[in-house]
C-alpha cells in the first residue's frame, strides 16, 4: 500500500452517465477545469480534480437526479 | 387524530461533544478554519472518509472561535424535512434564543414550509441577531440526502446571510453548488489530505498521548502504513500499549484501511479482559450508550463506571455530554463490532435488541424501542408500541420512519391491528396524501368483524368516519354526508373522538354545498365532542371551517368570537398550523368591516406570513386582497398595489381556482380607486365573467366589481346587474354582498332620494346586527350625503366623520369631474396631524425614501408606513406630492 493509492488523496477522474448533463450544473457542481462532452446519447464528465469524499458525493448527486452513471474510472 | 404532544428534541444532539481528552492540537488547521470565517466566508467543509478526525477538528475549532455556536449531531433519521427543520431550527436558537419565535409554533404543528419561505423567515430572523454571526456546525451531514433540506441550505447560502456561518462535516460531498461557492470565494474546506497527521502530529498522540516509546523510523513507518489516518494511528497505539516488541509489530501493519482496522479491533479487542470484550460486543447494537440501558441489555450492575473507564482509555467511546452521562461509539469501530458479534455469537443478537426495546420503551424513547424490536424481530411489540405512539411520533418528525415501519411490518402484522391500520389512514389523510388512504380503508373494511360489541361497533364507526372524511376531502360531498351519518348512527355516544371526526366530515360536506345552518350545525357539534375527547387536530379544523364559513356569510360576531377563541388556544399551545395563518386572516376581515384598522392590520400581516411559512397559497392570496383593501381604506395605494401583486404572482406559481376572482375583485377596486377605469375594465374583460352571466355565490365578487364600472361608467344594464346580485346574494344568505350591492344601488338611484333611502335603510338593518361599519365608509363621499340627509343611526353616526378617504367611487367621479377636489373634501374632515406625524412629512417633502426616513427617526420600515398612511388618510391623498401639496396650502409645512 503506498500514498497514491489512498483515500485521502486527490485524483482526476471521469464519469459517463446516460442522457444529458446541462453546463449549469457543471458550473455549480462540478469541480474547477471539469470537462463535458456530450454523444448523443451518455455525457462524459472529464477532467475531475477530487478526492473520495468528492468524487462520491458527486456520484450520489448524479444517482439522486436519475441519471444512470455507467462508468467511474480515474 | 389525537393530540399530539409537543415534540421532543434529543437535548444531547444539540450539544458539541466533548473532544478526547488526549486529542492532538491542530493549530494549522485550526488557523485555516478562522482565516475562512474572518473572510466572512458562507460555508466551510470538513470532507474526509470516517475516521479522519473531522468532528474532532470542528470541536476544536468550535470551542476557540469569537463566535456564537450552534452544534447539530445528525443521524439517519433527520433525513426528513420536518424533523431536520426542527433540529436545525433549536440548534440555532442555542445560540440565539430568540430566533424562529414564529417557526418554532409551526414546526411543532408538523408541516415544514416550504424551502423558500423558511429560508426566509430565518434569514429574516437571522439578520436580527446582535451576536455577530452564528456558527452553524452540523455533524455527519452525509445523512442529508432529502432535496428540500439541501434545497433550503442552498437557498439560505445564495441570499448571502449576513447572520449565519455554516460548516458541514461530512464524509462525502453535499448535493450543493460548492464549485459555485469555491469560484466566489465563499467555501473554506479541510479534506482527506489537510487532515492527516503529520509525523509530528503522530508523535504527539503516541508518544505524549498515550505514552508510548517508538523511534523515530517506528513512527515514520507508522505514517506511511496508515497514511495519517488517525483511526489506524489511535488503534495502532491502542494495539502498542504495552506490547515490548513496537517495531516488529509496527513492521506487520500492512494492507488496506478496512484491513488495518478490523485487525487492530480485533487485536485491540483480544487484548481487553473478557467481560470487557463481552461488553463492547454486545453493546455495540446501540447507537446511544449510558449505564443503565447497558445494564439492561447486559445485565451487568456496574455499566456506568465501565463506560466511564473505556472513555477514559480512549477505547472506541465518544462522550455526547458534560456530564459523561451519554456515549456514543465511533461509528468505524461500531460496526466492525457488530459484526464480530455477528460472527461469535448471532443467536445473541436479537436478545439483545429485544432487550434495549424494552429499556428505550420504559423510558419514553419509542422511536429507538421500535427500531431495535423490528431488529429483533418482535413485531407483536412494534405493533403495540406504535398503536400506542404513532401519533406523538408523527409530531416529533417521524413521518418518513413510521412509513418505514409501517412497510417493515410483515403484512399479516399489519392487518392484525385494525387501531394501527386506522390510524395511518387518519396521518395520510391529515398530510394530504389521499390515493394513500384507499388501500388502508379497503385493507380496515376487510378486518371489520360483523358483531354487536362494543368493540366491533366502534371500529366500524370509526372506519365509516375516515371513509366520510377522505370522500370529503375529495370531493364527493354527498356520499360523504351519507358515510358520515351512518357512523353518527351507530357510534357509541362515550366515543367522542368518532363523534367529533364524523361531525367534521359532515360539516365540511354541507359547506361545500353551501349549506350553512347544517354545516355549522354539524361543526359545533364538531368541535363540542373533539374539545371534549382532547383531539385538538380535530377541533382546530372544525373551528377554522366555522369561522371561515362565518366570515363568508358575513357573520361577524360568530366569525370573531370562534376564530379568536381558536388562535388564543393555539397560541397557548405553541403550536401554529397551516390553518391558522387563515384564522388570523379571518379575524382581519372582520375587524376590518368593523372599522379597527390597526387590529385588522395586525391579523392579515400576520396570517400572511403565516400562511407563507405553511406554503398555503390560497389562504396567503385571499388574505393579501384584504390587506390590500385595508391599505387602499387608509389611501396607501402604492402598498396596496404591492400587495395585489405579490398576489397575482403567487396565483402564477398555482393556487384553487376560488382565490382568482377576489383578486380581480381587488385589482379592478384599486384601478377605480386610481381613477383608471380602463384598466378596471380590462381586468375584468381578462377575468372571463360575462357580466350577463346569471350571478351565483362563486361569480359575487366579479358581479360587484362589473356593477362598480358600470356605475363609473353609466351603464344601461347598471340598475338591472345591481338588482341581480341583490336577489343572488340574498337567496344565498350572503350579507356582506348583499350590503355592498344594496349601497352600490342607493348610490345609482340617489334621485329620488326615496329610491335610495329604501336601499340604505335594508343595507343598515342587515348591517346592524353583525356590525358592518366599513363597508358604509369604503363608498366614500356621495353614499356619505346620502345618509347625513336620512339621518344616520347612532351606532354609524359617530364613525362617519372618520370616512375621509375618498373611495374608489368618489376617485372615479373626481376623475370625471375635475372641479371637486381631493382638498375640499379633507378640509371639510380635517384630523390635526400628531407631532410625530409632522415630523415624517416633513421628511416626505424633504424627499427621503421611507428607508431613510426609519433610519433618521431611529424607528422601523413599518413605523413609517404606518404614520406615512395615517398622514395620507387625514390629509385625504394617497401620494406623497399630493401630501406635500396640500400640507403647503394647510400651512403645515
Amino acid at each position: 500500500m503506498n500514498a497514491k493509492t489512498g483515500a485521502g488523496d486527490r485524483r482526476v477522474y471521469s464519469i459517463v452517465v446516460r442522457g444529458q448533463v446541462d453546463e449549469e450544473f457543471v458550473a455549480a457542481y462540478c469541480p474547477a477545469a471539469t470537462k463535458m462532452t456530450w454523444d448523443g446519447d451518455a455525457t462524459r464528465l472529464s477532467n475531475i480534480h477530487t478526492d473520495q469524499a468528492g468524487i462520491v458525493g458527486l456520484v450520489r448527486h448524479l444517482h439522486s437526479l436519475g441519471y444512470v452513471v455507467l462508468s467511474l474510472e480515474s | 387524530m389525537i393530540t399530539p404532544p409537543q415534540p421532543h428534541l434529543v437535548v444531547a444532539r444539540l450539544r458539541r461533544p466533548i473532544a478526547p481528552a488526549r486529542a492532538v492540537a491542530r493549530p494549522g488547521l485550526i488557523a485555516r478554519l478562522n482565516e475562512g470565517l474572518a473572510a466572512g466566508r458562507l460555508l466551510t467543509l470538513i470532507a474526509a472518509p470516517a475516521g479522519y478526525g473531522k468532528t474532532t477538528l470542528a470541536v476544536q475549532w468550535a470551542a476557540q472561535v469569537n463566535h456564537p455556536v450552534a452544534w447539530l449531531s445528525l443521524d439517519e433519521a433527520d433525513d426528513d424535512p420536518l424533523r431536520f427543520c426542527t433540529y436545525f431550527v433549536a440548534a440555532l436558537q442555542t445560540a440565539a434564543p430568540s430566533l424562529g419565535a414564529e417557526l418554532t409554533p409551526v414546526l411543532a404543528a408538523g408541516q415544514p414550509p416550504p424551502p423558500a419561505a423558511l429560508a426566509a423567515a430565518l434569514l429574516n430572523d437571522l439578520a436580527a441577531v446582535e451576536a455577530g454571526p452564528i456558527l452553524c456546525i452540523l455533524d455527519d451531514f452525509h445523512v442529508i440526502q432529502d432535496p428540500f433540506i439541501l434545497a433550503l441550505l442552498e437557498n439560505l447560502l445564495m441570499h448571502q446571510p449576513t447572520g449565519l456561518r455554516l460548516a458541514l462535516v461530512t464524509r462525502e460531498d453535499p448535493a450543493l453548488p460548492l464549485a459555485r461557492l469555491r469560484a466566489r470565494n465563499q467555501l473554506t474546506e479541510v479534506r482527506a489530505a489537510d487532515l492527516r497527521f503529520s509525523q509530528a502530529e503522530a508523535a504527539a498522540l503516541l508518544r505524549d498521548g498515550m505514552g508510548l516509546s517508538l523511534t523515530d523510523p517506528d513512527l515514520a513507518h507508522l505514517a506511511e502504513r496508515t497514511e495519517g489516518w488517525v483511526a489506524g494511528l489511535h488503534l495502532a497505539g491502542l494495539s502498542l500499549q504495552g506490547r515490548s516488541d513496537p517495531s516488529t509489530f509496527v513492521q506487520t501493519l500492512s494492507g488496506s484501511h478496512r484491513f488495518i482496522l478490523s485487525y487492530l479491533t480485533e487485536e485491540v479487542l483480544a487484548r481487553q479482559p473478557g467481560d470487557v470484550q463481552e461488553f463492547l460486543l454486545q453493546t455495540s447494537i446501540l447507537d446511544r450508550l449510558t449505564g443503565d440501558l447497558c445494564d439492561a441489555v447486559t445485565g451487568r450492575r456496574n455499566s456506568a463506571a465501565l463506560l466511564e473507564r473505556l472513555f477514559t482509555a480512549n477505547l472506541f467511546l465518544i462522550s455526547e455530554d458534560d456530564e459523561a452521562r451519554w456515549y456514543r461509539y465511533h461509528r468505524l469501530f461500531a460496526g466492525l463490532l457488530q459484526s464480530q458479534l455477528r460472527r461469535r455469537s448471532p443467536e445473541q443478537m436479537a436478545e439483545l435488541h429485544r432487550r434495549a426495546g424494552l429499556w428505550h420503551a420504559a423510558h419514553n424513547s419509542p422511536a429507538t424501542a421500535i427500531d431495535h424490536a423490528l431488529a429483533a424481530g418482535d413485531y407483536h411489540r412494534v405493533v403495540e408500541w406504535l398503536e400506542r405512539s404513532a401519533w406523538a411520533l408523527l409530531n416529533q418528525g417521524y413521518a418518513r420512519k413510521l412509513e418505514a415501519w409501517w412497510h417493515a411490518l410483515p403484512p399479516e402484522h399489519r392487518s392484525r391491528s385494525l387501531r394501527l391500520t386506522l390510524d395511518f389512514g387518519w396521518m395520510r389523510l391529515l398530510r394530504g396524501a389521499l390515493e394513500q388512504v384507499e388501500p388502508l380503508l379497503e385493507q380496515a373494511e376487510a378486518s371489520l368483524t360483523v358483531g354487536d360489541s362494543d368493540e366491533q361497533v366502534a371500529g366500524r364507526a370509526e372506519w365509516l368516519a375516515l371513509r366520510a372524511n377522505w370522500l370529503q376531502a375529495g370531493g364527493r360531498h354527498a356520499e360523504a354526508i351519507e358515510a358520515a351519518h351512518q357512523a353518527l348512527e351507530i357510534v357509541p355516544s362515550k366515543d367522542l373522538r368518532v363523534i367529533g371526526l364524523a361531525s367534521l366530515a359532515l360539516g365540511g360536506a354541507y359547506r361545500q354545498l353551501a349549506n350553512f345552518e347544517r354545516s355549522e350545525t354539524a361543526l359545533r357539534r364538531a368541535i363540542q365532542a373533539s374539545r371534549n375527547a382532547g383531539d385538538r387536530v380535530t377541533e382546530t379544523l372544525a373551528t377554522a371551517h366555522l369561522a371561515l364559513m362565518a366570515t363568508q356569510y358575513g357573520r361577524l360576531r360568530l366569525a370573531a368570537s370562534v376564530a379568536a377563541e381558536a388562535i388564543q388556544r393555539l397560541t397557548e399551545a405553541h403550536t401554529a398550523p397551516p390553518i391558522l395563518g387563515a384564522l388570523h386572516g379571518a379575524l382581519g376581515r372582520v375587524y376590518y368591516e368593523w372599522n379597527d384598522l390597526q387590529a385588522a392590520q395586525d391579523h392579515l400581516e400576520r396570517g400572511v406570513r403565516l400562511s407563507a411559512l405553511a406554503g398555503h397559497n390560497a389562504s396567503t392570496i385571499y388574505t393579501l386582497c384584504a390587506l390590500a383593501r385595508l391599505f387602499q381604506a387608509a389611501g396607501a395605494l402604492e402598498e396596496a398595489s404591492r400587495c395585489l401583486d405579490e398576489a397575482a404572482a403567487l396565483l402564477a406559481q398555482g393556487a384553487p381556482g376560488w382565490v382568482r376572482p377576489e383578486l380581480i375583485a381587488r385589482q379592478v377596486g384599486l384601478a377605480l380607486a386610481q381613477g383608471d377605469a380602463a384598466t378596471a375594465e380590462m381586468r375584468l374583460r381578462a377575468g372571463g365573467l360575462d357580466p350577463d352571466a346569471p350571478v351565483n355565490d362563486h361569480t359575487e365578487a366579479l358581479h360587484l366589481a362589473w356593477l362598480r364600472l358600470f356605475l363609473v361608467r353609466g351603464d344601461a344594464r347598471t340598475a338591472d346587474l345591481a338588482q341581480r346580485i341583490i336577489a343572488a346574494a340574498e337567496a344565498g344568505g350572503r350579507q356582506a354582498a348583499l350590503i355592498q350591492a344594496l349601497l352600490l344601488a342607493a348610490q345609482l338611484e340617489a334621485d329620488p332620494p326615496s329610491r335610495a333611502a329604501a336601499h340604505l335603510r335594508r343595507a343598515l338593518a342587515l348591517a346592524e346586527p353583525e356590525g358592518f361599519v366599513r363597508v358604509f365608509l369604503d363608498e366614500g363621499p356621495t353614499l356619505a350625503a346620502l345618509l347625513q340627509q336620512l339621518g344616520p343611526p347612532s351606532w354609524l353616526a359617530h364613525v362617519i366623520p372618520a370616512a375621509r378617504h375618498p373611495s374608489l367611487q368618489e376617485k372615479a367621479m373626481a376623475s370625471l369631474a375635475p372641479e371637486r377636489t381631493e382638498a375640499q373634501w379633507g378640509d371639510a374632515l380635517f384630523e390635526p396631524l400628531s407631532a410625530r406625524e409632522t415630523e415624517v412629512l416633513r421628511l416626505l417633502a424633504e424627499g427621503l425614501t421611507y428607508a431613510e426616513i426609519a433610519e433618521r427617526l431611529v424607528v422601523s420600515l413599518n413605523t413609517v408606513r404606518f404614520h406615512v398612511k395615517e398622514i395620507y388618510g387625514k390629509l385625504g391623498v394617497n401620494r406623497r406630492t399630493q401630501a406635500v401639496r396640500q400640507a403647503q396650502e394647510l400651512g403645515l409645512l
